[in-house]
This record gives C-alpha cells, sequence and structure tokens, in this order.
C-alpha cells in the first residue's frame, strides 16, 4: 500500500516573479492586523477567536488572514502552475493581540490543528517567516479518519496522534492535504505565504495509482 | 498514461435499511418532476440545460436533480458509513422534454466535474435497465482531476479512461473530480447519494 502523504515539495514548479512577490508583499504590508477577530474584514480567511488545550492548558491560537491576489495573479498562475484552482492570496500569521488569552508573542506561537473551511489542498510559497524553525505538523484524531471533512476544529488537541512535522522552504512550492488535520507551529511572528486553494489534486500527487488497501483508523 | 482509480465498489458498506429505501424513494415521487429547467430548483443540485457533442451531433444532457434526505439519514450514516460526510440525498435522472431546447433522448447526463462535492457514495435504488454505466473521462492536455463544476462540451476532446455499472443497492465510492457521465438512461435511476469533500476510506487519496 502507498503510504500516506501529507505534503510534497513541488520544486519543479516555476518561482514566482519578484514583481509578484513584491505585489503579494506589499497586499500583506497595506493591511491593518486587527486586534481582535471583531475588527477584521471578512476576506478568504474569516479570523475567529479560537482557544485551544493543549497540555491542559488553555492557549490561544495563531490566526492566518488571508486576502485575494486573484485580480494580478490569475494569469501568471493559470500559465506557469494549473488552471485547476479555486483562491488565489496571501496570507500572514497573526496573534490576536487584544484577546483575554493572550500571553505573549514568545508563548502564542502555535495553530489549533483543524482542517481547512475553502480547500482540500493548497500549493503554499512561502515569501517571509519571523523565525526560521517555524513548522507544519499533520496530526489524526484516534477513532476517526485520516481525511476529515472541512472545517474539523480540535478544541481538545490533547488526545491527537502527531503524524509528522516539516519546516517549509521559503521560495519554494508546498503542495499541503490541507483534509488532515494540520496546523502552523512555533511561529513567533510573520509567516507570509502566497496560497494557491484547490478542490482538486491537479498533480495527482496524493491520489493512489496502485489497488486499493483499506486505510487503518487508529 | 497511469490509469487513477475512478470508483471502488464498497460492498463491505452495509445495505440501507429498507424503510431508508422507501423513504428516498417516496421523496422523489412527492416532487413533481421538472420539465424544463426553470420550473424547479432542487436543493443538492441545481439543473440547468446542458449540451454537448457527440459524434458531431449536438445533444441536450439528461437532468439529475438531487433532493436532501437530511436529517432523516443522518444519524444512519454516521452510525454505518461515516461522519464525514457534506450531504445526503436522493437523485432521479430525467429530461427536460417539455424545453423547447430539447433534442431528444440523448440516454446520458452531460459530462461533467461535480458542482458541491469531490467524492460521492452512490447507492442505486431503481433502475429502468441493469445496464447503466457511469463513465469516466479525460479531457486531452488537461489534469485528470478537474475543478468544480467542469463541463466537457465535444466528446471528441475525451478519451474514456473508465467505466462501471453500479450494482444495485451497493455503496459504490465515485471520484466526481475525474469527468464524468452517466451513459444508457433509458428510463428510470434513483441514487442515494452521500456526498463528500474529503476521502474518509483512503480509498483515492493517500
Amino acid at each position: 500500500m502507498e503510504k500516506n502523504l501529507f505534503y510534497v515539495v513541488m520544486d519543479h514548479l516555476p518561482k514566482i516573479p519578484q514583481e509578484l512577490v513584491d505585489i503579494a508583499l506589499d497586499r500583506v504590508k497595506s493591511k491593518e492586523l486587527p486586534a481582535t477577530a471583531s475588527t477584521h474584514q471578512k476576506d478568504q480567511n474569516p479570523i475567529y477567536e479560537r482557544n485551544f488545550t493543549r497540555n491542559g492548558v488553555t492557549k490561544l491560537s495563531r490566526s492566518n488572514p488571508r486576502w485575494g491576489l486573484e485580480d494580478v495573479f490569475s494569469d501568471w498562475i493559470n500559465k506557469n502552475i494549473t488552471t485547476e484552482w479555486k483562491q488565489l492570496g496571501v496570507s500572514t500569521s497573526i496573534i490576536l493581540k487584544g484577546s483575554p488569552h493572550f500571553v505573549s508573542e514568545e508563548l502564542n506561537v502555535d495553530q489549533v490543528p483543524h482542517t481547512d473551511e475553502t480547500r482540500h489542498y493548497t500549493l503554499m510559497y512561502l515569501l517571509a517567516k519571523g523565525n526560521e524553525d517555524q513548522y507544519t505538523s499533520w496530526y489524526q484524531e484516534p477513532g476517526y479518519p485520516l481525511q476529515r471533512k472541512r472545517d474539523v476544529i480540535m478544541w481538545e488537541s490533547d488526545h491527537l496522534k502527531k503524524l509528522g512535522s516539516v519546516i517549509f522552504p521559503t521560495q519554494t512550492w508546498v503542495m499541503l492535504n490541507t483534509n488532515i488535520l494540520h496546523n502552523a507551529e512555533n511561529v513567533k511572528n510573520e509567516r507570509i505565504a502566497i496560497h494557491v486553494g484547490l478542490e482538486v489534486d491537479p498533480f495527482g500527487v496524493f491520489m493512489r495509482t496502485e489497488p486499493y488497501a483499506d486505510t487503518p483508523v487508529l | 498514461m497511469q490509469i487513477p482509480l475512478c470508483y471502488k465498489v464498497m460492498s463491505h458498506l452495509p445495505p440501507l435499511p429498507d424503510e431508508y429505501v422507501q423513504y428516498a424513494l417516496d421523496t422523489v415521487a412527492s416532487r413533481k418532476i421538472p420539465k424544463t429547467p426553470d420550473q424547479h430548483i432542487p436543493e443538492q443540485n441545481p439543473i440547468s440545460e446542458v449540451f454537448f457533442k457527440r459524434n458531431g451531433e449536438t445533444l441536450m444532457a439528461r437532468g439529475n436533480p438531487r433532493y436532501s434526505l437530511e436529517p432523516f439519514f443522518n444519524d444512519w450514516i454516521n452510525d454505518n458509513i461515516t461522519e464525514e460526510w457534506n450531504q445526503i440525498g436522493v437523485a432521479n435522472s430525467i429530461l427536460f422534454d417539455e424545453s423547447p431546447n430539447y433534442t431528444g433522448d440523448s440516454y446520458c447526463s452531460s459530462l461533467h466535474s461535480d458542482k458541491t462535492r469531490s467524492y460521492a457514495l452512490f447507492y442505486v435504488i431503481a433502475q429502468s435497465n441493469s445496464d447503466q454505466e457511469t463513465v469516466f473521462w479525460k479531457e486531452h492536455n488537461k489534469s485528470i482531476y478537474r475543478k468544480r463544476a467542469t463541463i466537457a462540451t465535444d466528446q471528441k476532446n475525451l478519451e474514456k479512461i473508465d467505466s462501471v455499472v453500479c450494482p444495485m443497492k451497493t455503496w459504490v465510492f465515485i471520484n466526481t473530480s475525474i469527468l464524468h457521465s452517466a451513459e444508457n438512461i433509458r428510463g428510470t435511476r434513483t441514487v442515494v447519494h452521500v456526498s463528500l469533500d474529503c476521502d474518509p476510506f483512503g480509498v483515492f487519496v493517500k
């Protein structure tokens, strides 16, 4: 049986031209980052105040607002990456400093484990990291399948089995299966990434071509 | 070309109890079957006039309005199949034979990827003929896996890659992101659908 994949580094895909990178960075930096969920203007990834339990402690999750880039990125993505996308956007990681559960940038460094709300896969292209050792982790909830429906939020995370973690390189396309519970961890400052949101896997990197065998439920 | 998995017969999943089958049949029977797309908008699968070319001839596709079976089915599906669904419904194949654009019975649906889901569990509960087929296609120079609501307008641009005759009262898991069509429908085709945005069985996705 082919082993489960959580991500694939797609370093054969072309790098984004600098003029488009600059537009994406400008778009993030032109936004006033919200201190509370209520002050956020809804775009591709609405901000909610999410508190989750880890090691028995209630923690404020980092948020990842994402703003559309379709107006300037569509043609380049269609010609160089894929035409099968659903959304194009740029995101950054923030912590809602107005929340009563906010402690400090050094302690509120993780996202709540979740599946994505608007997509099944994303091609992510990291532009900037506040610290080099930010990583992405994947999880499975005991008694549940690996692939979960949209917008599953693990308010209690201590019972999850961590399946793996990886530090992604910058300026490189990485395809993530966002139907598997995952989060960004150890994010101490910004984490700016371009996203090509997908409801299909046009490259077939996650799709089976071997005869099927049952996937165990933990 | 490496042929992907397009479907899997899930004969290990339990059959729907008779009362659920009857409820689904009654749901379809209680609905007035639209004769044109503008007469009725079903909850789960809006219908529209779709035309495509086959062997040079323009055909109007059959419609497949799908009506919700929630919440009657929710608990049984959660307990016996999966909790990871996004819709549960029953669909019935129809002709828009009172539309001014009707081209005659084409015996098939459009060649499409689905609009509201990536995968579906089909459970056929009524069919007029037992040789109805679900056919999977690939468009030349395009990915096998297509974004939602992609409709192919001319079959000459497509290559048939697989097909399945779904057995009655058996769950069949379909990758509805691959272009597909229901073929050779000579009358009734009534199917319970469990729609999914993910593959909880790991059949298609590693």
